[in-house]
């Protein structure tokens, strides 16, 4: 399991895969608009390459400077996102029914995005401290007020405000993000599950507080073929794409589903879509690989990290790509309602893909301090 | 170390993340390599259109090459029911450009919707003017297409409408017999007369052009074209204009009339009366039209001149006449005298008038009864059935058009096998055409034709060239016919017309026609009347047979085909 990789390779793994998944994105990206016009300052391909060079520098600098030093400034950060994601509500751009973005100059940044990072570091500082300080007073694990209650009251802000733009997905992300660290802090499994129970018991009550049109994805969900040509159409396009991709795909630039527009959304959430619809199964598995590599390396980082903090962002970061991948790719088949989640590093997007490029610095540089 | 036993749990979320991953592969699994094909198809469907461009079927020309059936381009405008229902402003406007009230354009989307994707036509046989500024305002009518589709036109309206046939929507009976030959639902076939007949070669294959759309319908690239196969001309050897003075001279009363030439047995006209309007099966503005057709009790979609079977009544008489001099059982100048009735067995067979003594041919100009008891009785039944059977009676006569039905004619062995005995009034009866001697009138053109030609045994037909191909009929047959027998009977047709006395002489003039009336008596309804002949008598072309049916004695019918000769000679036709 330790030596999956050769060490060479393993040191620039999660960089490697980064740039492969990056260059990927941008191919699909210019197959998706290639009828239209590719090079035209505003299209999505020309921003998104914008935004992978942003981000490599962003990745690089991360990568450099010691981590630890971050956790000087968690908590300004932290307090800077909830005061954007306030602004947001009361000022922000709505699109598609929800409002998660601000306009500064041409790009609509998305607080929620960096609300995940932010969190992450306070549950990865919170976690930290209090674990050592557990084993310190020879407690044993966590108690639920400890484990549970005090960090979820940490989190609620900045979550509440999410739910309330409404980003479904995000929240959903967050929560699994924060049980999922508890977990690994050594929180005892009965409380976890105690939460999934609540929350699954409430589920009733909360499907009063979704928009119409979180209800629609549910439904639609639960048969695609109930409204064909309303909100169920996405998802019959994108096993369309995805499907007649068979084996080897239909070829670079040759996609039918995402050129001719059948596909909605096929450069943001649907990505994958018109990505398998190109390379096929073989292309599919490749990607898969490449997300592969980012979580288990995250995961082998996390383990190996002699920093407890360092180790928590790790695995963190881990979970939140392995369930953004899940819940992405599971959405285009099909097995999981459509909610507003991006593809790490595929999906257009430059807050997403910012973030991304962070945390993944953040780990590349725990990775080379240990 | 501290931190070892804290956190400890990371390999239980490898597993799960692990398994995560193979949900992700089975399912793409499923859908890329399983059901790959499957979806591969549906892409396609998705963003690959056929637009159909419709083949022209073959036209139809007479004699003279004058066009009978020809083709119009017809605009027809179609919208396609996914765009067009998300631009509402767009219904407002095609219903002032259309000038129809909005309700209607959307009853007809309601109607005929199948799907989204599919065309549905909101208005059929739009003007030209209409179409192009259609199509000039295409870009602020999304989802409105302007398609050209052919169509029948027939310049006569309903002239031989019955030889013609006409076209319609296949229907479930033809499309179980001519799927194999690429037919679809909704394609257009021939139905009756020349276009089910010819259908084969008049047929025009469509084709279409391949383009790929987007996610809205708007054409990306073309992909393929394939040409539309036009059909075959076909011409026939009717001349339309005598064909249109006949069917004016009938003027709507029910009956057929037949020209053929009779050298050849080119079908000059064919009449059945009442006729309709082709055009009217493909219009749907016409529906009620056409269920008055389907429903009205004079049968008007019947071809009357091939699928009609009647009592001939005395146009046999000259049948009777020919048996009886190559029987040797008279010689012309053989005397009956007619006391206006004759006594056969126990009961008396009536003349229609009291004639006095006649000869064959006197007997023939006055269609004399008693002198035909006379005959028949000397020839027995045997000697007329066998002679009705070689004029070709009670068989089709072969003419190139569907639905020719064979007549009858009795004969003591049929009546035999139905038990029954055959007494002298029966011979007696037969000798005068009446009883169950059922004849079309095609059949008593032709026997007449073969008169006048000294016993040719010509076949009628109709069809003369299909596209370049000309068609030549096989050399006719001869009867063995004693000519002095013919010559006799050709003198009694003609003084059936032309002498003072015959039956059919009402000032014919210079029109030199010869024939025989014919007035079949009908149970409790006016009679048939019959007037078969041919023309010139003494340089035979044509040979003719005038039918009217319930219409009461034979005059009417003898009256119909002077009108008929007389239009024909004014307008330089004979």
């Amino acid at each position: 399991m330790r030596h999956y990789l050769p060490m060479n390779i393993r040191a620039h793994a999660i960089a490697i895969a980064v740039f492969v998944i990056v260059s990927l994105s941008l191919l699909m990206l210019y197959s998706e608009i290639y009828p239209k016009h590719a090079f035209d300052t505003s299209s999505v391909f020309f921003r998104q390459l914008v935004w992978a060079v942003l981000g490599w520098i962003v990745f690089i600098i991360f990568s450099r400077i010691p981590f630890r030093g971050l956790l000087a400034v968690i908590y300004p950060f932290y307090v800077v996102i909830i005061v954007l994601l306030s602004f947001v509500l009361v000022a922000g751009a709505a699109r598609l029914g929800a409002q998660r973005w601000i306009k500064i100059w041409w790009f609509n940044f998305q607080p929620s995005e960096f609300a995940k990072i932010a969190i992450i570091l306070v549950l990865s500082h919170y976690y930290s401290r209090k674990a050592v300080n557990q084993i310190r007073l020879n407690i044993g694990s966590l108690s639920f007020l400890r484990g549970i209650v005090y960090p979820f009251l940490i989190i609620l802000v900045p979550f509440g405000l999410i739910v309330k733009q409404p980003d479904l997905g995000t929240a959903l992300l967050l929560m699994f993000i924060f049980l999922g660290m508890a977990y690994y802090s050594g929180v005892k499994m009965r409380y976890i599950l105690l939460i999934l129970v609540v929350g699954s018991a409430l589920s009733p009550f909360l499907w009063h507080c979704l928009r119409d049109y979180q209800k629609d994805r549910i439904l639609v969900f639960l048969n695609p073929n109930s409204d064909p040509l309303g909100a169920g159409y996405t998802i019959i396009q994108s096993k369309i794409a995805i499907g007649s991709g068979r084996i080897f795909g239909k070829g670079w630039l040759s996609g039918t589903q995402g050129q001719l527009n059948f596909l909605p959304e096929s450069h943001t959430d649907f990505i994958f879509g018109i990505f398998s619809e190109e390379t096929g199964f073989l292309g599919s598995l490749f990607l898969l690989g490449l997300y592969g590599v980012l979580i288990f390396e995250s995961f082998r980082i996390a383990q190996k990290a002699n920093d407890n903090f360092g180790k928590l962002f790790a695995f963190g970061i881990g979970l939140m790509l392995a369930i953004q991948v899940y819940i992405n790719i599971s959405m285009t088949l099909g097995i999981s309602p459509v909610v507003g989640v991006p593809l790490p590093l595929m999906s257009y997007g430059g807050s997403n893909m910012l973030v991304n490029f962070l945390c993944l610095g953040i780990v590349q540089n725990i990775n080379a301090r240990g | 170390m501290q931190n070892t036993r804290l956190f400890m749990r990371i390999g239980n979320v490898r597993i799960l993340a692990g398994i995560l991953f193979i949900i992700l592969i089975g399912r793409l699994f499923y859908f890329q390599i399983i059901q790959g094909n499957f979806y591969y198809y549906v892409s396609n469907k998705n963003c690959i259109r056929l637009l159909p461009h419709e083949g022209v079927r073959g036209k139809i020309l007479d004699r003279h090459n004058e066009l009978i059936v020809d083709n119009r381009i017809s605009y027809a405008i179609s919208v396609l029911p996914q765009e067009f229902r998300q631009n509402a402003g767009t219904l407002s406007k095609l219903a002032v450009l259309l000038s129809t009230p909005t309700s209607k354009i959307t009853k007809a989307i309601k109607k005929d919707f199948i799907s989204s994707f599919v065309p549905i036509v909101v208005a059929k046989d739009v003007d030209k003017k209409t179409a192009f500024l259609i199509e000039e305002n295409k870009f602020e009518l999304p989802g409105v297409i302007v398609q050209i589709i052919p169509k029948r036109y027939y310049p006569y309206h309903d002239a031989a409408s019955h030889l013609l046939g006409y076209v319609a929507k296949i229907d479930t009976w033809r499309i179980t017999k001519l799927k194999d030959y690429g037919y679809k639902m909704r394609d257009i076939v021939g139905f009756g007369g020349l276009e089910e007949y010819l259908e084969h070669d008049l047929r025009a294959i469509g084709g279409g052009t391949q383009i790929q759309v987007d996610h809205r319908g708007r054409v990306q690239k073309v992909l393929g074209f394939r040409e539309p196969l036009e059909g075959r001309d076909v011409s026939v050897t009717l001349d339309i204009k005598i064909q249109r003075i006949i069917e004016d001279a009938f003027a709507g009363r029910k009956g057929a009339a037949v020209i053929m030439e009779v050298d050849t047995g080119k079908i000059i006209a064919l009449v059945s009366s009442p006729g309709f309007y082709p055009g009217a099966f493909t219009d749907s503005d016409q529906a009620e039209y056409v269920s008055g057709i389907l429903r009205s009790p004079d049968s008007p979609l019947m071809n009357r001149a091939l699928s009609g079977l009647y009592p001939v009544g005395s146009v046999f008489k000259a049948i009777v006449a020919i048996a009886a001099l190559e029987k040797r059982k008279i010689t012309p100048d053989k005397r009956y005298f007619c006391p206006g009735k004759l006594l056969v067995g126990a009961k008396e067979f009536k003349c229609w008038s009291t004639h006095g003594s006649q000869n064959l041919v006197e007997a023939l100009t006055h269609s004399c009864n008693v002198y035909f008891y006379h005959l028949a009785l000397l020839l027995g039944p045997d000697s007329l059935t066998e002679y009705a059977l070689k004029f070709g009676l009670s068989k089709p006569t072969g003419i190139d058009l569907l639905h020719e039905v064979s007549g009858y004619i009795p004969s003591v062995v049929s009546r035999r096998m139905k038990l029954r005995k055959w007494y002298d009034g029966d011979t007696a009866n037969f000798g005068i055409g009446q009883g169950d001697v059922l004849v079309t009138p095609l059949q008593a053109a032709r026997l007449m034709g073969i008169i006048a030609s000294g016993g040719k045994y010509i076949k009628p037909f109709v069809v003369r060239k299909i596209a370049d191909q000309e068609i030549i009929p096989p050399e006719a047959a001869m009867l063995t016919l004693d000519p002095a027998t013919l010559k006799t009977v050709i003198e009694g047709l003609k003084n059936v017309v032309n002498a003072e006395t015959g039956t059919a002489n009402i000032g014919w003039g210079d029109l030199r026609v010869a024939g025989k009336t014919g007035t079949a008596q009908v149970h409790t309804k006016l009679s048939h009347g019959w007037f078969a002949g041919f023309l010139p008598y003494d340089k035979p072309r044509f040979a003719f047979c005038f039918f009217l049916e319930n219409t009461g004695p034979s005059i009417n019918c003898v009256i119909l085909a002077h009108q008929v000769f007389n239009k024909m000679k004014e307008e330089n036709l004979l």
